[in-house]
C-alpha cells in the first residue's frame, strides 16, 4: 500500500496550478494577439459583412428565411417586409456566401426553429463556387457549438473539393492561422477592438446600403448584348505566361454561355430535400441585377431567366424573378449601389415590398405582432430614414426628407460662386419654403452665402441666421445641445474661393464650388449628412462620408437601444 | 502524419496520457503502447507500405537471432577447445554467420535498392539503350515507404552488431519491432544503435514534469527553426533554385541561404523528434553539433547528420580500412612511399567509398552521386594535403589558436559546403552545374542595394526577419558551442523570466512562422531521403 505523503501531494498540486495558470495566461495572450492580427470588420463595406451566424444567434424565430449571398443583404429588408406586411423574416447572408454555407445555416436554423418559407437566392446556383466566403463568415463568429459544426462541415467540403481538411479546419476555428502573416502590415488601427455594427441585429441581417452608382446599361441593352454574343461565337486563344513557360488555351463558342454550377445544383437539391423533410416551402428568388454579360456569365439575362424558370419547374419549386416577372419601376440610375451588381436601400425597398406582398398572397402568411420585431422596427425605421436622407439624389426631395424626419436637426449651409448655375427653379423655391430670404436667382459670381436652419421634431422650421454678400462671411453658432459650429464663405476662385463648415472642430467641406449642407442631429449629437449641390456638375447632389455617417448613427441607435 | 499537423498534435495528446497512465501493475508492458503508437503513426503513411517495414523487422530480427545462436554455440563449444581448434571453429562459425548476414543484408538492401534506386538504373539504362538504338525499359511504379533509408540502416546496424557479438540479440519480436519502428525517429532519424535505444524503449517510464517542460521547449525550438527560419528561407532559395534566369550573387545568395534552410529544417525536425522522445523518457542520439562552427569539411561531417556518419564509420569505413585488401595495399604503399602514404591513402579510399554511399543514400540521381564524390574529394584531399596546409600556415605565421584563423576556417568550410549542397538540392546534375556556372559568370553586386533581393520571394520585412531568425539560430549554436546548456539556464530563472521566454518563443512561431493557407510546411526535406 502506498504511503500518504502530504508534501508530495502539495508539490503535485503546485505543479498542476502552475500549468493551469500558464495555459490561462497563454490563452489570454493568444486571444489578444489573434484579435490584433485579424483584420477588423468593416461594416461600412457591404462586401465584408459576414456574420450570418451572429444574425442567427441574435434572432428570434421568423416566418421566412432568406438565404443567399450579398444580393440578399443589400436587396431584401426583413424590417421593411415586417413594417408593411407584418411578416417576420430573417436574412442569413454574407458577402459572396457559398451555397454550402447557406445549406449549413439552414441546418443550423432548423436545430432551434422552423420557418414556414425558405427563400433561396439563385445567384450561387449559377456562379462559380467559392469557399472563402464561408471561411469569412466563420472568422468573425464567436466560438460556439454551431460554429464548430459549421467549421467541420466547411473543412469536409474543402476536402471534397481536393483541399486540405486540416488547414481548412484550422483556418475556420483559429483566425490566427489565416492571418498571422499580417504582422508585416499591422498599423495602429489594428490595435483597436473589433467594432461590429450594433444595429445589425435589429436589421435582421439586412445592410443599409447608401451609395448610388448607376448601372452601366439598361436591362434591354444587357439582353441585346447577350443575344449578340450568343449569335456570334468567337474563336479565342488565351496565352498564360509565368515568366518561363507559356501555355495557350483554345476557346471556341459564345463569350456569354450561361450554365448551372454543379456544386450549386447539388447543394440546391440538399436544401430542397431538407425543406421537404421539414415541410417548409422553398422559393427561389433572383434579386434584380443588371450588368455587362461580357464581364460574366452570371449577368441576369432573359436567357438565364428562362433557364432558371425551367430548372425550377423541373424541381417543382416556384421561382420569382422581379426583374422580369414584375414591374417594380426600377430606376437603374439611382437604385443600384455599384453600377448594377447590387441594389441600394432605395432599390431594396422596392424588392422587399414586392416580396412581402408575394409571400402574403402566395403562402397566405398572416401579419403577426412580434414584440421583438416591433422594437427592432422602431430603430430600423430611424436608420433607414437616415440612410434614405444620405442617399437622396434630389435637393427638393432631400429638403422634404429633413422636414418630415421627425427629428431635431440643425442644418448649416454655406455657398460661394455661381450659385445660380446649378440650382433648378424648383430647388430655389424649396429653399425659400424652409424660410430662407436669400434670392438665389439674383446672386452673382463671387457672392457668398451662409445660413443656419433649425428644424424641430414637431415640424417647426426657423432660420436663426442667414447672410448673403459679395464679401467674405464668417459666423459661429451654438446649437441647443451645445455643439459649436463655425461657418465661412469666400467668393471668387481667384481669391481662393471656398466654404468651410466646422461642427465640433470637425471640418465638413472642401475647396469646391457649390452649396454645402451639414445636417446635425441633436439627439445623437452627430452629423447625420454631409451634402453638397455641385454647381459645376449641373446641380448634382453629392453626399460625402455617407457610409461612415450612417455607421456612426447606427452605432448610436444600437447603443441607445 | 506530418510533425507539424493537427493529426500529430492529437496523436500526442492521446499518446502521452495513455502511456503515462498505463497501470503501474503492468508497467512491464508499457512499451506496447509505444509499439501500437508507432504502427498507428506508420499506418498514416499507408497500409500498403507497412509490409516492407514488417519484412525488414522480421528478417533482421530472425537473422540476428540466428547469429546470436551461432555466437552462443561457438562460445559454448570453444570454451573447452585448445587454441588451434578454437581458431578452426571460429572460422567455420564465421563462415556460416557471414552467409546469414549476407542473406539479411541482401534482402533488406535489396528492398531499399529496388524501391529507391530501380528507376534510377532503368532511366540510365534507357539512355544507354537509346544511344544503341534499341527499345527502352518501362519505369516501375514503386512506392517509397516512409523512412525506409533510416529504418533499414538502423536494423542492419543491429544485425552487424550481433554478428560481431557486441551484444545478444533481441528475443522478443514485438519489442524488436518497436526498436525498428519507434515513431519519432522513423521519419528522418536519428539512426540509433540497439545498445543505446532498445533498453530505454522497453523500460517503464513515469510522467516527469521537468522532462515534459524540457521536451516541449525542445519541440518549440524545433518548430521555430522549421517554420520561422527554414520555411521562410525556402521561399527565397526555391525561387533561385527553380529558375534558370538568375546569375552571379543572386545564385550565391540562394545557395548560401539554402545551407541555413536545410540546417534549420533538418535539425529543427530533429529537435521536435528528440523533444517528443524526451517527454516519453527516451533519449535519442543527437544528430547535430553546431555544424556551422566546423573548421574543416571532415569536421563538418562529424557535426552534421552525426548518426549517419557514425553508421558509415562503424559499418563501412572501419571494415574497409581494416580489410585484408586495404592491409595489403597499405603494406605496398609503405614499401614504396613511406608511412604517411601507407596511412593516408587507404583511409582516403575508404572515405571515397563512404561519401559515395552517403551521396547515394540521399537519393537515386547523378547529382547525389556527384554530391557524395564532391565531399569525398574534399575530405580525402584535406587528409592527403594536410601536411602541406600545415606548412603553409606556418609559413604565413598563423597561430593554430588564432580566432581570426578559426573564423576564416569556418567561413571557408561553410562556402565549400555551400557548393556541395547545390548538388544535393538542384533538381538535376545539369541544373546544379548550370547554377555554379551562372554564379561565376556574372558580377552583380548591385543586387544588394537596388532591391533585387526583395523580388526573390521575400519582401523587405520578411527578408529582415529571416536574417534576424538566422542570427538567433546561430547565436543559440554559439552558446551551445561554448558549453552552455540553454534549457538548464532557462530552468534556473525565476518564473516571470521563464514564462516570458516561453510565451515569446511560442508567439514568435505562431506569428512569424510560415504556415497556413497556401503553404505546405508539413514536409521536412530529410523526410524525402
Amino acid at each position: 500500500m502506498e504511503e500518504h505523503n502530504p508534501s508530495k501531494e502539495n508539490a503535485h498540486f503546485s505543479t498542476v496550478l502552475r500549468v493551469v495558470c500558464f495555459v490561462l495566461v497563454g490563452l489570454v495572450l493568444f486571444l489578444c494577439i489573434q484579435s490584433v492580427l485579424t483584420p477588423k470588420r468593416d461594416d461600412s463595406v457591404p462586401k465584408s459583412v459576414g456574420t450570418p451566424f451572429q444574425t442567427l444567434q441574435a434572432a428570434s424565430p421568423a416566418q421566412v428565411l432568406f438565404l443567399g449571398a450579398s444580393p440578399i443583404f443589400t436587396g431584401i429588408s426583413p424590417m421593411d417586409i415586417y413594417g408593411q406586411y407584418g411578416i417576420t423574416a430573417l436574412d442569413l447572408s454574407s458577402g459572396d456566401q457559398d451555397i454550402g454555407l447557406s445549406y449549413n445555416l439552414l441546418a443550423e436554423t432548423l436545430r432551434s426553429w422552423t420557418p414556414e418559407v425558405v427563400v433561396l437566392e439563385v445567384g450561387k446556383l449559377v456562379a462559380f463556387p467559392e469557399g472563402e466566403s464561408w471561411l469569412n463568415g466563420l472568422t468573425y463568429t464567436p466560438f460556439s457549438r454551431s460554429k464548430l459544426r459549421s467549421a467541420l462541415t466547411y473543412a469536409a467540403d474543402i476536402r471534397d473539393r481536393g483541399g486540405d481538411y486540416q488547414q481548412a479546419l484550422a483556418g475556420a476555428l483559429v483566425p490566427l492561422y489565416q492571418f498571422h502573416s499580417r504582422w508585416a502590415e499591422l498599423s495602429a488601427a489594428d490595435l483597436r477592438p473589433d467594432d461590429p455594427n450594433p444595429l445589425a441585429p435589429y436589421a435582421k441581417g439586412f445592410s443599409l446600403c447608401l451609395a448610388v452608382k448607376p448601372a452601366a446599361m439598361t436591362v434591354e441593352e444587357m439582353n441585346a448584348m447577350a443575344e449578340a454574343m450568343v449569335a456570334e461565337p468567337v474563336h479565342m486563344t488565351t496565352v498564360y505566361t509565368d515568366g518561363q513557360k507559356s501555355e495557350s488555351e483554345q476557346y471556341e463558342g459564345s463569350l456569354y454561355a450561361p450554365a448551372f454550377s454543379e456544386r450549386g445544383v447539388n447543394y440546391f437539391e440538399k436544401i430542397h430535400s431538407l425543406c421537404a423533410e421539414k415541410g417548409i416551402d422553398l422559393l427561389l428568388l433572383k434579386v434584380p441585377v443588371v450588368y455587362d454579360p461580357v464581364a460574366s456569365n452570371t449577368a441576369w439575362t432573359l436567357q438565364w431567366h428562362k433557364m432558371m424558370d425551367r430548372f425550377a419547374a423541373e424541381h417543382g419549386v416556384p421561382f420569382v424573378d422581379p426583374l422580369y416577372d414584375a414591374d417594380l419601376d426600377f430606376d437603374w440610375a439611382h437604385d443600384s449601389t455599384d453600377g448594377g451588381g447590387h441594389l441600394n436601400t432605395r432599390g431594396a425597398r422596392k424588392v422587399s415590398a414586392y416580396m412581402g406582398a408575394y409571400l402574403r398572397d402566395t403562402y397566405g402568411l398572416p401579419a403577426v405582432s412580434d414584440p421583438a420585431y416591433d422594437a427592432a422596427l422602431a430603430l430600423y425605421d430611424q436608420a433607414e430614414a437616415a440612410a434614405l436622407l444620405q442617399s437622396e439624389p434630389d435637393l427638393t426631395a432631400w429638403l422634404d426628407r429633413i422636414r418630415s424626419s421627425g427629428r431635431d436637426l440643425t442644418v448649416f449651409m454655406a455657398a460661394c460662386d455661381d450659385m445660380t448655375e446649378g440650382l433648378a427653379p424648383e430647388d430655389i423655391r424649396s429653399l425659400g419654403q424652409i424660410g430662407l430670404q436669400t434670392d438665389f436667382a439674383a446672386m452673382d459670381f463671387g457672392d457668398t452665402f451662409l445660413a443656419v436652419w433649425e428644424h424641430s421634431a414637431g415640424g417647426t422650421d426657423t432660420i436663426p441666421y442667414e447672410a448673403a454678400s459679395n464679401r467674405d462671411l464668417t459666423y459661429t453658432y451654438e446649437t441647443a445641445d451645445g455643439a459649436a459650429a463655425s461657418l465661412f464663405s469666400r467668393g471668387h476662385y481667384q481669391h481662393s474661393g471656398n466654404v468651410a463648415i466646422e461642427v465640433n472642430g470637425v471640418k465638413h467641406s472642401a475647396r469646391e464650388r457649390g452649396l454645402w449642407f451639414v445636417v446635425y442631429d441633436r439627439a445623437s449629437a452627430q452629423v447625420l449628412d454631409d451634402m453638397r449641390v455641385d454647381f459645376s456638375a449641373g446641380g448634382a447632389v453629392i453626399h460625402i462620408n455617407t457610409a461612415q455617417n450612417l455607421l456612426t448613427f447606427e452605432s448610436w441607435l444600437g447603443r441607445a437601444a | 502524419m506530418a510533425l507539424f499537423s493537427l493529426q500529430f498534435a492529437i496523436f500526442l495528446g492521446i499518446l502521452f496520457p495513455v502511456y503515462f497512465f498505463f497501470p503501474k501493475k503492468y508497467d512491464r508492458y508499457q512499451w506496447t503502447v509505444l509499439l501500437a503508437a508507432s504502427y498507428v503513426f506508420y499506418a498514416f503513411a499507408g497500409l500498403d507500405v507497412m509490409v516492407f517495414l514488417l519484412v525488414t523487422t522480421v528478417s533482421t530480427w530472425y537473422g540476428a537471432l540466428k547469429l546470436g545462436e551461432a555466437n552462443a554455440r561457438y562460445k559454448e563449444r570453444a570454451r573447452e577447445l585448445p587454441a588451434v581448434e578454437k581458431k578452426t571453429l571460429k572460422r567455420a562459425s564465421t563462415r556460416k554467420k557471414r552467409v546469414m548476414l549476407l542473406l539479411v543484408c541482401l534482402l533488406n538492401f535489396g528492398i531499399l535498392a529496388v524501391l529507391k534506386y530501380a528507376n534510377f538504373f532503368i532511366n540510365n539504362a534507357n539512355s544507354l539503350l537509346a544511344r544503341l538504338g534499341s527499345g527502352t525499359l518501362a519505369p516501375l511504379d514503386l512506392l517509397l515507404p516512409l523512412g525506409i533509408s533510416f529504418y533499414t540502416f538502423q536494423s542492419i546496424g543491429y544485425v552487424i552488431d550481433v554478428y560481431r557479438d557486441k551484444y545478444a540479440p533481441d528475443r522478443n519480436l514485438f519489442q524488436y519491432a518497436l526498436f525498428v519502428s519507434y515513431f519519432p525517429q522513423i521519419i528522418q532519424g536519428p539512426i540509433s544503435r540497439h545498445k543505446d535505444l532498445a533498453h530505454q524503449l522497453y523500460t517503464p517510464h513515469r510522467f516527469d514534469y521537468n522532462r515534459l517542460t524540457f521536451g516541449l521547449q525542445r519541440m518549440m525550438w524545433g518548430f521555430f527553426k522549421k517554420l520561422v527560419v527554414a520555411d521562410r528561407i525556402a521561399l527565397l532559395a526555391n525561387t533561385v533554385f527553380n529558375d534558370e534566369v538568375y546569375a552571379g550573387f543572386t545564385v550565391f545568395i540562394g545557395m548560401f541561404l539554402y545551407g541555413f534552410q536545410i540546417y534549420a529544417d533538418f535539425s529543427g525536425g530533429m529537435d521536435v523528434i528528440l523533444g517528443v522522445s524526451e517527454v516519453l523518457g527516451i533519449e535519442l542520439a543527437e544528430n547535430f553539433q553546431q555544424p556551422f562552427f566546423a573548421r574543416s569539411v571532415s569536421e563538418f561531417w562529424q557535426r552534421w547528420h552525426i548518426t549517419l556518419g557514425a553508421w558509415m564509420r562503424e559499418y563501412v569505413f572501419y571494415p574497409l580500412a581494416m580489410s585484408k585488401a586495404f592491409g595489403k595495399l597499405s603494406r605496398k604503399l609503405r614499401e614504396k612511399y613511406g608511412t604517411y602514404a601507407a596511412k593516408t591513402v587507404p583511409s582516403c579510399m575508404a572515405s571515397f567509398v563512404v561519401f559515395l554511399l552517403v551521396g547515394i543514400w540521399h537519393g537515386a540521381a547523378w547529382h547525389f552521386v556527384v554530391y557524395g564524390l564532391y565531399y569525398a574529394t574534399l575530405v580525402s584531399g584535406g587528409n592527403l594535403f594536410q601536411k602541406s596546409f600545415e606548412k603553409l600556415r606556418t609559413f604565413f605565421k598563423i597561430e593554430e589558436q588564432n580566432r581570426v584563423w578559426h573564423l576564416f576556417q569556418m567561413i571557408r568550410t561553410t562556402l565549400l559546403c555551400t557548393i556541395g549542397r547545390c548538388f544535393a538540392h538542384a533538381v538535376s546534375l545539369r541544373r546544379a552545374l548550370h547554377m555554379l556556372k551562372a554564379m561565376f559568370s556574372s558580377f552583380n553586386p548591385w543586387i544588394f542595394f537596388d532591391g533585387s533581393l526583395y523580388t526573390l520571394g521575400l519582401d523587405p520585412k520578411n527578408f529582415t526577419l529571416m536574417l534576424f531568425a538566422i542570427f538567433i539560430m546561430l547565436a543559440a549554436d554559439a552558446i551551445k558551442e561554448r558549453g552552455i546548456h540553454i534549457r538548464e539556464t532557462i530552468a534556473r530563472q525565476n518564473v516571470f523570466i521563464r514564462w516570458a521566454i516561453y510565451y515569446i518563443a511560442f508567439f514568435a512561431i505562431a506569428i512569424f512562422g510560415v504556415y497556413g493557407p497556401g503553404y505546405d510546411a508539413a514536409s521536412f526535406i530529410y523526410q524525402n531521403f
